[in-house]
């Protein structure tokens, strides 16, 4: 054995170094200066921050974690007529950080609509050529929409009142003495605002009206003063809501109550704790028989119901009592419009409610579908992470919304006036309906800092939607997930692009960069890098870890390598710091043929090195079909008896040796290069003259020495007709017109259209 | 959040010198066009389903005649509506305006949508005699010039 490797390794060092003094002797005068460690395989020191107490190298929580807590008990009313909502609430707020605090902040989001909000000052502006009477009253006569918080008082636990100064979205309360670690505070707000009509004047919250019977549906969130986050992190992030990155909010307790008036129905976060108060006997009667319901959904409050109460306007109030442990937020929506219908879904043992409210406008539609995706997603998603720990879900029908809270979240998607739906409408209802859903487990639960990472949540979350959604129906027209679909994204131009570790105000194309991409790439980290077994233990091993706590993006990508022995560094790098793109190709292929006269090159070869070729031999020589030691005769299939050292050597064999060898007939070689930056496996698929396949997948560390081209050998049974790179499209390559060997024509979209 | 608020259109307009003609994809999204159409026809279109409106393609046509412009070495160029298709949330528009002369500047005026969202950014993707450009077009900004 010794013999036969000395002269073939010589050469595989030699080629190099050939090139190396090639290149020395071009430019001797002038020597290339040093350079970093550009590699893109090394290690992520220095983007990374330093592992700690508080975060550890593996992605857990450290040792010293700590997360602060805010328990809330409000009690709210709802003034329907003049769409007016006020409150007041006492929060208690506990310091678990090592740090003395001597001040506060509280969100106050609805800030952000206020008449003197800087959100519109920075909008580009323009003057429109053409403008509707509406628009044109809207931007000239009108007075702006007078929202935001007015905050009536700030007290503290005697009733004395405490210093505070609002900036924008935020306001900070002095303390008199400093908070202290383990020390907690109780203070209260009173405040008030005017609903704003999101139809009207934008909003992740509001009301929609229905001119049709003068109703009301409120979808209501960052309704009240809510604390800001103090963590290892960011200290506080008080980052201002500008309208684009949404929330990041403690954990805590909450106990509210909500007058509105007495014909309205009403769902929020957490436990509803006087049902009986506020259902009819009835309506009560049916809910209990939801709650045994595990296949179809049960109508509590009918489409009948709703109508006729649409019509009453009722004078008198109703109190709804709510109760919710550990939840980072608290929304609620109410109407008089409101169906209510409800099933059971069995999750870890538990019994969970499935829910669903939505006007008579929202059928047929929503309830056929509605509260069984809602179902379904639960299901899926505590799959992929952990049983779903809350009591409820709720998908409330609210027209152009998406959005999402701790049990309950908004989604569009209704029939037209006809009742007419499209397979678009349909489609696009269970999809956000999954989506908004899905957000209990991102960031809900798992309490990623949506102000300043939205890839965290909308990432994670699009990417178990796209595997939700193909659960439900493997024909579900997802438009996010499969890595060809993020293609016209990742190709364009680089002015447009930004790496998805950007802040979401700096965003160019949101959905395709916070949404689709982050959800490719780890659709092609579990089809592709990792394999299916592999990345859902990680990712579980993530959401397990860092439920009820705060992650950052480190810990996420720390996790998914520490639970897998798949090293990432190269893929964070270039998927999510980089707006980099996979572009790989098939640069030159070449076949061989087996022969006992030595070739040309190695004659050459051997006498550069001063050796003679009988020093080490007998040997066999590679003949390639581009090389001038190719001759026509040599075109046939490999046989061991034509080439005589090796039918010597096969002689020398004991017959079991003899039946055990492989029987190649044919060789190639071929080069691969990468115009593209980002790193990827090389997936090979060889076509066959008669048909057959075999597919090849050379890990994506085939590049990890820098090199711009890597070479493989093929031995084949057969005559290979066609050699295909990425032939599933699993890779997001952005140019396909390389991928094939021999090079073909790629039809454009429009070519392919024309031709239709 | 759901996904619908972001406002976006792809534009890919190659030339092709052996046809003599500039070849544009438009990829916009079914919902936002079809609320865009609606607006201008003051009816219900049902775009891109089975009881899309009869006269849903002369819209389309005239809607993007009106906001889609180019001007090829300042001369405005008339530009010809072959086809369409819909791929998931997506309508794919089909577009040719021929060209017999060398192309030394390109101008692309592009208002597709922005009457409606405000926020409507349409991302145009250019590639004349292999130089790649892209734009953005805006509300604020409808036309860029390029020259070559």
């Amino acid at each position: 054995m010794k013999k036969s490797t000395s002269i073939f390794s010589i050469l595989a060092l030699a080629i190099p170094l050939i090139t190396i003094a090639q290149e020395t002797k071009n430019t001797d005068k002038k020597r290339e200066p040093g350079h970093y460690d550009t590699n893109k395989f090394s290690q992520m020191y220095t983007q990374m921050a330093t592992p700690n107490m508080f975060r550890t190298a593996s992605g857990a929580p450290g040792p010293a974690y700590y997360q602060q807590q805010a328990d809330y008990k409000m009690n709210i009313e709802l003034d329907d007529k003049n769409t007016r909502l006020s409150g007041e609430e006492t929060i208690t707020y506990y310091n678990n950080s090592p740090d003395p605090l001597t001040y506060l902040w509280v969100q106050l989001d609805q800030n952000e609509k206020k008449p003197d909000s800087k959100s519109p000052l920075v909008a580009d502006q323009r003057m429109n050529g053409a403008l509707t009477p509406d628009g044109f009253a809207k931007n000239f006569l009108q007075e702006p929409f007078q929202g935001g918080h007015n905050i009536e008082f700030v007290k503290d636990a005697k009733g004395n009142p405490m210093k505070y100064i609002i900036n924008q979205t935020m306001m900070r309360i002095d303390l008199d003495k400093p908070l202290n670690k383990g020390e907690k505070i109780s203070f209260s707000i009173k405040w008030w605002y005017n609903i704003n009509n999101y139809r009207v004047d934008g909003g992740r919250s509001g009301y929609e009206h229905f001119e049709k019977d003068g109703n009301n549906l409120y979808v209501i969130a960052q309704f009240y003063p809510r604390m800001a986050v103090y963590n290892d992190v960011e200290g506080w992030q008080n980052m201002q809501f500008w309208g684009e990155g949404e929330f990041a909010l403690p954990f805590g307790n909450f106990e509210v109550n909500i007058t509105v008036p007495a014909d309205h129905v009403m769902e929020g976060t957490g436990d509803l704790m006087n049902r009986k108060e506020v259902l009819t006997a009835e309506q009560l009667r049916r809910y209990e028989l939801a709650e045994k319901s595990y296949d179809n959904p049960v109508v509590v409050v009918t489409q009948s119901e709703a109508e006729q109460r649409s019509k009453t306007f009722s004078d008198k109030k109703k109190t709804w009592k709510f109760k919710a442990t550990n939840v980072r937020d608290f929304a609620f929506s109410t109407s008089r419009k409101f169906i209510y219908d409800a099933m059971a879904v069995k999750i870890g043992g538990k019994n969970v409610m499935a829910i669903s409210l939505y006007p008579p406008e929202s059928n047929p539609l929503w309830e056929q579908y509605s509260t069984r995706v809602v179902a379904h997603t639960l299901k899926s998603y505590s799959s992929y992470t952990f049983d779903y720990p809350y009591p409820k879900a709720v998908s409330i029908s609210a027209e152009d919304q998406g959005m999402e809270y701790p049990m309950i979240c908004w989604n569009y998607g209704r029939p037209d006036e006809k009742g007419y739906v499209s397979e678009r409408i349909k489609y696009g209802m269970m999809g956000v309906i999954i989506h908004e859903v899905g957000h209990n487990f991102f960031p809900m639960i798992v309490n990623s800092d949506e102000r300043q990472w939205t890839w965290m949540d909308e990432g994670l979350n699009t990417f178990l939607e796209y595997l939700t959604e193909q659960s439900w129906d493997k024909n579900f027209p997802s438009s996010r997930g499969p890595a060809a679909k993020i293609v016209p994204y990742m190709s364009g131009d680089q002015k447009f692009l930004e790496p998805i570790m950007s802040n979401s105000e700096t965003i160019h194309q949101f959905g395709a960069n916070a949404y689709a991409k982050p959800a490719t790439g780890l659709n092609i980290l579990r089809e592709t890098i990792m394999g299916r077994e592999l990345f859902d233990h990680a990712f579980r091993t993530y959401a397990n870890r860092w439920k009820f706590k705060h992650p950052t993006p480190e810990d996420f990508f720390r996790t998914m390598e520490d639970a897998s022995a798949v090293d990432l560094d190269w893929f964070w790098k270039g998927w999510f710091y980089s707006t980099d793109y996979v572009d790989i190709g098939i640069k030159e292929v070449k076949q061989f043929y087996v022969s006992d006269v030595p070739t040309k090159e190695m004659k050459d070869f051997a006498a550069k090195r001063g050796r003679f070729l009988q020093d080490n031999g007998p040997f066999v020589y590679m003949v390639s079909d581009k090389s001038e030691d190719f001759k026509a005769d040599m075109k046939k299939p490999f046989a061991i008896q034509d080439v005589k050292p090796l039918s010597d050597y096969v002689d020398g064999l004991s017959a079991d040796e003899r039946k055990a060898l492989k029987a190649p007939k044919y060789f190639y070689e071929v080069e691969f290069d990468k115009p593209g930056g980002m790193m990827m496996p090389i997936i090979v698929e060889l076509q066959f003259e008669d048909g057959t396949k075999e597919l090849h997948h050379f890990p994506v560390q085939i590049w990890r020495k820098g090199n711009q081209t890597a070479k493989r050998v093929f031995a084949t049974g057969k005559p290979v007709k066609k050699i295909q790179l990425d032939p599933k499209l699993e890779t997001a390559d952005i140019d396909v017109s390389n991928n094939v060997w021999p090079k073909e024509e790629v039809k454009s979209k429009f070519d392919e259209f024309e031709k239709k | 959040m759901g996904l619908h608020k972001f406002y976006v259109s792809i534009f890919q307009m190659n030339y092709v010198p052996e046809k003599k003609t500039m070849q544009i994809t438009a990829r916009i999204f079914t919902d936002d066009l079809e609320k865009a159409l609606e607006k201008k026809s003051k009816k219900k279109i049902y775009l891109a389903t089975p009881k899309e409106a009869p006269e849903t393609e002369e819209l389309l046509k005239k809607y993007l005649a009106e906001k889609v412009r180019i001007k090829i070495n300042n001369t405005e160029k008339t530009i010809r509506f072959l086809g369409r298709e819909t791929e998931d949330d997506v309508v794919i528009c089909y577009l040719t305006v021929p060209v017999s002369e060398k192309i030394n500047t390109l101008e692309v005026y592009n208002t597709v949508l922005t009457e409606i969202f405000p926020d409507q950014q349409n991302i145009i993707h250019t590639s004349v005699n292999s130089n790649k450009k892209s734009l953005l077009l805006t509300n604020s900004k409808p036309k860029e010039f390029i020259e070559y």
